[in-house]
């Protein structure tokens, strides 16, 4: 009879069988029951084992617990039985033991002859109830494998198909590995590998003698192990330890843990370091104790960062609370040393790996398994199913295209263009310039830089490789990045194909593409995140399908608090602040857009969950961006943070706007699209409107609030076309990012809906039928474009950069230790602002003042020129700007001298974002600033380079490191080695006074031999004109330094909220308690 | 929990509105402001002191042996000191730099011969970083300094230095007919970055354009002088063309006319010099005002067409008396050719003062120059040639440092619909009363104001007109005629009206 045989209905106990005509010797089992206060399924239990076929059974229950009544219940059930008095709540083994005890010395008992001493103990917890047979089988299961112990299968009582308990095995540090995981269907899989390390934990068979002799279980283990202790005492004294699987137990209790208050995370430390110091080997306990030290460290970090507490008490009291009961330990040792007959080596050999061990020790949590069962591989198994679905095809189709489509960039890098130029020579650079807040852009400016770029120099410095390539793998992440938010956001929505729709829809729009042809890096930044913020949104709203308000969720959808819905939202869009803070544009018309489509979708669900969100989100980003918000409140003005931008009004125009084929507002009426096809682009808007006219319920409410946002994007778009706005503007790429997240979101319920309406015809009239065909044909006319664009392997980027025409300008700044004579030269950039390979600022104020920018740099552009700063900051550049205004009016015929003084070797005019002939931006500028360079008198003009630039010399450049003579006002060069990002060795070369154009004036200071040279202010006897300076005499040796306290600080200061804010999401985001069973 | 059924209309109804809405209210995008800079005038003085000026002078020095004076005068019209500097490039690659500060209402005398001793030719850069200076240069013939003796081998040129530069430069006129002509051209670089020019020459026999005027390259700050009897010699007419592919230059012509026995050619009987501006730009309309009919002397205007098609032009006399007609001279001009109109061919015997427009029928571009010469027999030295422009400007100074009354002051309307008023007054100084200083002049007319004695040697003369006019200063005193454009106030050109 197996265990499908013996099942009653709902886990009752299955009905008494006959006894055998043949009566057979049979041994005495004597049933130790340790009930703790039980509830009424104990009924069950009691009747469990009053059904049992083994008649010789001595049962003895004991009673830990405090109320009352129960030696009245065991009567009722069970008129033979004995009960016996626990008090104290000693805890299972050390109530066994004593019943175990107090029955071999109680002689006034029924019971004789050879039967007055069991063969056998079963100790049973107060929850299971045993089958009818389930005692006779563990008996003849421990007499033919002469095992010495024996335990049975043990399945959950609520649903009798799904296995509880088929005991364990305990990896290298004592953590009990059930081996199974929950959930799991008993199909009898375990049945033909009965031998198990330790048995179910509810009820053990254990041969007498060989109880006696491992000295029963540990008092010291209340709960939860004593039965893995117990067996591995057992097996170190050569018993076998097996499972007879046609006998069968079911729990009725649920979770004992909580029924007796006791806390598997506090408990388990304890028991597991007790149980190696006394069942292991010296050496290895030794090894095992310094190891879980170790463990119990990151462990301890791990729960604080995770804000698993419990865990962490449990892991720090396990140590003090072994050292207590270190007497126990020598006693039980020495016990097993009597008896052993095995090597403790060979008794914790299981097959579990390393890797899981430690994860047990250091988290409290593990894999259940590594079965084809296993959770790991059920989601791998998914993923590949997923994967090999149309949805998944289709997925795989676009990531070759794209990855096709860029084999250029991936194998020889990204050209420099736009905002996407270079990283440093030593990308740590991006870091200091971070931390210190200074960069040498501009002149010198003191700014908040950006922190995703400090990030990517540590992973430019730690990941092997070139630079070059490592940054071209970051900036094309955007794609892939932003195609997994979009993929999990839709997710909720429908299977393979709506997601599928959703994320080709998201990768055929042009503006990524047209993003990168133009460098810009904030619409790839808001491309990349924003599929991620919207899913976050969603979520904290909570409608169906992404949370139980209206329906049931949808697959994928996680449930959290608030508190947790914020602070995830809020790093999320504190993480697309660091690459770019003019992101932040793109949040009120998402948040926007859910709020009005789901009043006009006739719901006010979940809005005021949103908005607080949402709101409570823009919080905790300003929180870890305070560094920003601080120089917004030192009177940084706004459009100091973003690139100028040059949108004349209406040149984007209407087609290009509902094609989202942006390409360059410069393109005039001759752009033909980002990959040369225009006006296919329309189909982008098919599947979205059919989701509009098609879809019904929730998918209707989905594809209602994706138009919205579709509509938002949009409208922002025109009043900035139409001029109606009047502010700073950022890129039409990056304000239509919502259009193309909204159109691959409703294009995710139309596709839903159609499978939906198509395997229900009755539901839908014929038409409907020929929309599939119809979205499918807009999809290909969607992505065609982007195949085709695919072909250059460039995805329309040039062949080659401004710099690589520029060879003469485009040397790197001065490395750590390479000493110049002044210091670098400088370059100034003059010309459209978005193929500057620099930020720069306005030449003029005004409403056209992003049409000409100018930009400093020292030596050829890098990442660390790419970040806006303020003017005010700048005086070097104000200086250089007024300069040019004076000499492009007429003004000056001397510019060379003007802006020499700020050490400007060149002039670049910059018409093209790529030489020619590459295909690039074009921005013309007006013939006048050739005409007016030309005419200075100290500049010359240098011939026969590209004609993407006009480069002009300037014969009166002054050395930025330079001592000034008293008597004739000649500058000469100091010699000047980097010796940190901002400090300098300057040796110099003259008697008279030591200047230096670095800014911002005032946080620079020169010491010599540590001691800090009085600066002689602007204009003084001993002074320079217009500089503060220092007293030198040739041959002097200093070194000049930039402070940089107050940016370390905030750094500092950001930084602890930054780790406060994840420590919050992540206490919040995490389960109380490990998923042990 | 209630399924959630969702409404399409009102989603809808807000959606076709808003799509509406967009078509309806939208705006034509802007046009292209494509920035254009100001039409070029010959000189240009800034009168603010946060705008400065480039002054470019090139011409002989007195070791050119027809040459007995060459002075560049510096004088400050304003109310503070003035700094600025000065460089002068000899044609024998020499180059001197000095700084100078000059009073208020001061003036500087800088006689470049001797900056850069053994130099035939002399360019002078003026840098005056405040502007609110008038530099002009005169240049005297004979054989001594100063004082030219009418007659035989003299002359006089007087004119505002030119603050334009260029790539392009057209010269309609030299010549090298013999004997007794002299012509060089002056190619003045006077930046610092070397620029490379493509000469070409077009003589009585066709053009010339050999390798070795192709890609001249003319060193920074230098000064490069083609002689032109070498290259087009015995020609009646030389026209000239210098394009620069890299840099921009200042192209001036020096004709030296010693013609006073010869009896043959167009030249017979000319003397005198001129050195005279190129053309920065060619235009479809030019304008030559401040002609007249003189006993002895012969004017003609060369018009010539620097483009590689054939275009059709007239030139259009346009007389004092508004009701005088005279008919247009048509001209058909082959690619790069030019031809000589002889204003005395009897067709406006009656005209009086006139001026002249050439106007180009098809749009293409042109360049003129208008010569007078005085004609064989008579002693005066009289020549002079006055590059036409396509440029007018509303506000002009006109520097006067000869004897007034040997001096006229012609101030002509280039507009066709505008009446012009213009007023006249002195800098520094009251007008004379006998002089009236208001006057309207009619479209496409002009008026002549004679200066007279009542107006002190030293003078400058404000024009301030309500439209683009144009003001020409005409000299005539025993030592020769000279005839120049005024100075424009910068910032006050554009193009006439049609």
């Amino acid at each position: 009879m197996d265990a499908a045989e013996t099942q009653g209905p709902r886990g009752a106990p299955a009905p008494p069988q006959p006894l055998s005509a043949t009566p057979a010797p049979t041994p005495l089992v004597s049933v130790v029951v340790v009930a703790h206060d039980p509830g009424e399924w104990f009924n069950d239990v009691l009747a469990g084992l009053a059904a049992q076929d083994h008649r010789h059974l001595d049962i003895v229950v004991v009673d830990a617990g405090r109320r009352p009544g129960l030696a009245d219940r065991v009567l009722n059930a069970l008129p033979d039985a004995r009960t016996v008095e626990a008090s104290g709540s000693p805890g299972f083994g050390a109530a066994a033991n004593r019943a175990v005890v107090g029955a071999s010395g109680d002689h006034t008992n029924g019971g004789t002859g050879p039967n007055r001493i069991p063969s056998y103990h079963l100790f049973m917890h107060d929850d299971v109830v045993l089958d009818g047979t389930a005692v006779r089988r563990m008996v003849e299961r421990a007499v033919a494998a002469n095992a010495g112990v024996v335990g049975p299968k043990v399945l959950v009582g609520t649903d009798g198909r799904i296995l509880h308990d088929m005991g364990c095995t305990v990896d290298r540090y004592g953590s009990p590995v059930p081996r199974l995981h929950p959930g799991e269907v008993d199909q009898g899989q375990y049945d033909a590998e009965p031998d198990v390390f330790a048995v179910a934990e509810a009820a053990l068979l254990v041969r007498t003698d060989l109880f006696a002799a491992v000295g029963g279980f540990d008092p010291e283990i209340h709960f939860l192990d004593g039965h893995v202790d117990l067996c591995w005492r057992a097996r170190l004294a050569g018993a076998t330890v097996t499972t007879a699987p046609t006998a069968v137990g079911r729990t009725v209790s649920g979770d004992t843990s909580v029924r007796r208050g006791t806390n598997p995370a506090i408990l388990r430390p304890r028991h597991k370091l007790r149980m190696s110091l006394t069942n292991q080997a010296p050496g290895r306990a030794a090894s095992v104790v310094v190891e879980l030290a170790a463990a119990t460290v990151l462990g301890t970090a791990y729960g604080l960062l995770t804000g698993r507490f419990r865990h962490v008490w449990g892991l720090l009291s396990a140590w003090p609370w072994n050292l207590h009961r270190r007497a126990g330990v020598s006693h039980r040792r020495r016990i097993i040393a009597r008896h052993r007959r095995v090597d403790p080596g060979r008794v914790v050999a299981g097959p579990d790996m390393p890797h899981h061990a430690i994860r047990r020790a250091v988290t409290g949590r593990a894999p259940y398994g590594t079965g084809d069962e296993a959770p790991g591989n059920i989601a791998f198994h998914n993923i590949w199913s997923a994967l090999l679905g149309p949805g998944g095809i289709a997925l795989m189709a676009s990531a070759a295209v794209l990855g096709f489509g860029s084999r250029h960039l991936l194998t020889r890098g990204l050209p420099a263009v736009g905002r996407l130029q270079a990283l440093p020579a030593n990308p740590m650079d991006l870091v200091r310039s971070w931390w210190h807040g200074w960069r040498p852009t501009g002149t010198g400016v003191a700014t908040t830089g950006p922190d995703a770029l400090a990030l990517l120099g540590v992973v430019a410095r730690v990941v092997p490789g070139s630079d070059n390539l490592i940054w071209t793998a970051v900036v094309l992440a955007a794609l892939p990045v932003g195609a997994l938010g979009v993929w999990r956001l839709v997710r909720p929505v429908g299977g393979g194909r709506s997601r599928a729709a959703a994320v080709l829809t998201y990768l055929a729009v042009p503006l990524p593409y047209d993003a990168l042809r133009e460098g810009r890096l904030a619409p790839l930044a808001v491309y990349a995140t924003l599929p991620w913020i919207a899913h976050r949104l969603a979520e904290a709203q909570g409608v169906v399908p992404y949370g139980h308000r209206g329906g049931d969720p949808g697959p994928g959808t996680r449930i959290r608090d608030m508190g947790s819905d914020i602070l995830l939202t809020g790093l999320v869009v504190a993480a697309a602040i660091a690459v770019d803070p003019t992101v932040v544009v793109v949040l009120p018309v998402l948040v926007g857009g859910l709020v009005v489509g789901s009043l006009l979708a006739g719901s006010i669900a979940g809005l005021t969950r949103l908005v607080a969100v949402a709101a409570g989100g823009a919080v905790v980003a300003a929180i870890v961006q305070f560094p920003l918000l601080i120089g917004l409140f030192d009177n940084h003005p706004l459009d100091s943070l973003a690139v100028p931008t040059t949108w004349p009004r209406g040149s984007l125009g209407t087609a290009a706007m509902f094609t989202l084929d942006t390409g360059s507002p410069l393109g005039g009426p001759t752009w033909a699209g980002t990959f040369g096809i225009d006006r296919i682009g329309w189909a982008v808007l098919v599947v979205p409107a059919l989701a509009l006219l098609t879809t019904t319920g929730w998918r209707l409410a989905i594809s209602i609030r994706a138009a919205f946002v579709v509509a938002g994007g949009f409208a922002s778009v025109w009043l900035v076309d139409q001029g109606w706005w009047q502010g700073p503007t950022v890129p039409p790429e990056l304000l239509l990012v919502p259009v193309a997240l909204g159109l691959a979101w409703a294009a995710a319920a139309a596709v839903a809906d159609m499978g939906t309406t198509i395997s229900m015809p009755r539901r839908g009239a014929n038409w409907r039928n020929s929309l599939p065909a119809v979205a499918g044909l807009a999809l290909a006319l969607t992505v065609l474009p982007v195949v085709i664009g695919s072909l250059g392997g460039r995805l329309g980027m040039p062949e080659a950069d401004l710099p690589s025409s520029l060879p003469f300008i485009a040397e790197p700044r001065s490395g750590i230790g390479e000493t110049t004579s002044g210091g670098d030269n400088r370059v100034l950039w003059v010309g459209e602002p978005t193929i500057l390979p620099a930020v720069g600022v306005p030449l003029t104020d005004g409403p056209l003042s992003g049409d000409v920018a100018v930009a400093v740099t020292d030596g050829r552009p890098d990442l660390l020129d790419q970040w806006p700063y303020d003017l005010t900051g700048a005086p070097g550049v104000a200086e250089i700007r007024d300069a040019l205004t004076e000499a492009l009016t007429g003004r000056t015929s001397r510019l060379g001298g003007a802006i020499g003084a700020w050490g400007i070797s060149h002039i670049v005019l910059v018409e093209r974002s790529a030489p020619a002939p590459h295909e690039a931006v074009e921005a013309a500028l007006p013939p006048t600033y050739a005409a007016a360079l030309t005419r200075q008198l100290d500049m010359v003009r240098v011939e026969g380079l590209n004609s993407a630039v006009t480069i002009f010399e300037n014969i009166a450049t002054r050395p930025v490191h330079a001592v000034v003579r008293d008597r004739t006002g000649r500058a000469v060069p100091a010699a000047v080695t980097p010796l940190a990002y901002d400090r300098f060795r300057v040796q110099a070369s003259a008697d008279g006074a030591y200047r230096w154009i670095l800014g911002p004036e005032g946080s620079w200071s020169f010491s010599v031999d540590g001691t800090t040279r009085p600066l002689v202010p602007a204009d003084e006897a001993g002074g320079v004109p217009g500089r503060p300076s220092v007293r030198v005499a040739s041959g002097t040796i200093g070194e000049l330094v930039h402070d940089s306290a107050s940016s370390r600080s905030r750094r500092l200061l950001q930084v602890v909220a930054l780790c406060g804010v994840l420590l919050l999401a992540s206490w919040l985001r995490s389960d109380p308690e490990p998923e042990w069973p | 929990m209630s399924a959630m059924n969702a409404v399409r209309y009102p989603a809808l109804v807000v959606l076709a509105a808003m799509v509406v809405g967009s078509t309806v209210f939208a705006s034509p995008p802007d046009p292209v402001a494509r920035a254009t800079l100001l039409p070029p005038v010959h000189a240009a003085l800034s009168t603010t002191p946060d705008s400065g000026d480039l002054w470019f002078c090139v011409g002989p020095t007195v070791a050119m042996d027809e040459i007995s004076g060459r002075i560049v005068t510096l004088t400050s019209i304003s109310d503070e000191p003035t700094v600025g500097r000065v460089t002068v490039n000899g044609d024998n690659g020499a180059e001197v730099e000095r700084a100078f500060q000059l009073e208020p209402g001061r003036s500087m005398e800088i006689r470049p011969g001797p900056f850069v001793p053994g130099a035939l030719h002399a360019g002078v850069t003026v840098e005056v970083p405040g502007g609110r200076v008038l530099v002009e240069q005169r240049i005297t013939g004979g054989t001594t300094d100063d004082e030219a003796v009418p007659g035989i081998g003299t002359g006089v040129d007087e004119a505002p230095c030119g603050t334009i530069t260029s790539a392009s430069w057209q010269v309609p006129w030299a010549t090298t007919a013999e004997p007794g002509n002299t012509a060089v051209l002056l190619v003045y670089n006077p930046f610092r970055a070397p620029a490379v020019a493509d000469l070409r020459f077009i003589g009585d026999l066709g053009r010339r354009e050999t390798l070795d005027t192709r890609g001249v390259v003319v060193a920074g700050r230098s000064l490069a002088v083609f002689d032109l009897n070498d290259l087009i010699p015995d020609s009646e007419v030389v026209s000239a063309s210098v394009d620069a592919r890299v840099g921009q230059l200042v192209v001036a012509r020096l004709q030296v006319a010693d013609q006073s026995t010869s009896g043959t050619g167009g030249s017979g009987g000319s003397t005198g010099l001129a050195v005279t501006p190129g053309l920065p730009e060619t235009s479809d309309r030019l304008f030559l005002p401040g002609v007249s009919r003189e006993w002895g002397v012969t004017s003609s205007v060369v018009v010539m067409n620097p483009g590689e098609d054939t275009t059709e032009l007239e030139v259009l006399v346009r007389p004092e008396d508004v009701g005088a007609f005279v008919e247009p001279w048509r001209v058909t001009l082959r690619g790069r050719q030019r031809q000589v109109v002889d204003l005395g061919s009897g067709r406006i015997a009656d005209a009086g003062r006139f001026g002249v427009e050439v106007r180009s029928l098809d749009g293409a571009p042109l360049a003129a120059s208008l010569i007078s010469r005085t004609e064989g027999g008579t002693t005066a030295a009289g020549l002079a040639a006055l590059p036409a422009v396509g440029a007018a400007a509303t506000d002009w100074m006109v520097h006067l440092t000869g004897p007034a009354d040997q001096a006229a002051l012609v101030v002509s309307n280039p507009g066709e619909t505008t009446i012009a008023t213009v007023r006249l007054s002195l800098l520094g100084a009251a007008w004379p009363s006998d002089t009236p200083d208001l006057y309207e002049i009619d479209p496409a007319g002009h008026i002549e104001v004679e200066l007279g004695a009542a107006i002190a040697a030293e003078a400058t003369v404000l024009v301030d007109s309500s439209v683009p006019v144009l003001s020409v200063m005409r000299r005539d005193d025993p030592a020769g005629r000279s005839s120049s454009f005024g100075m424009a106030i910068a910032g006050t050109q554009t193009r006439p009206s049609l």
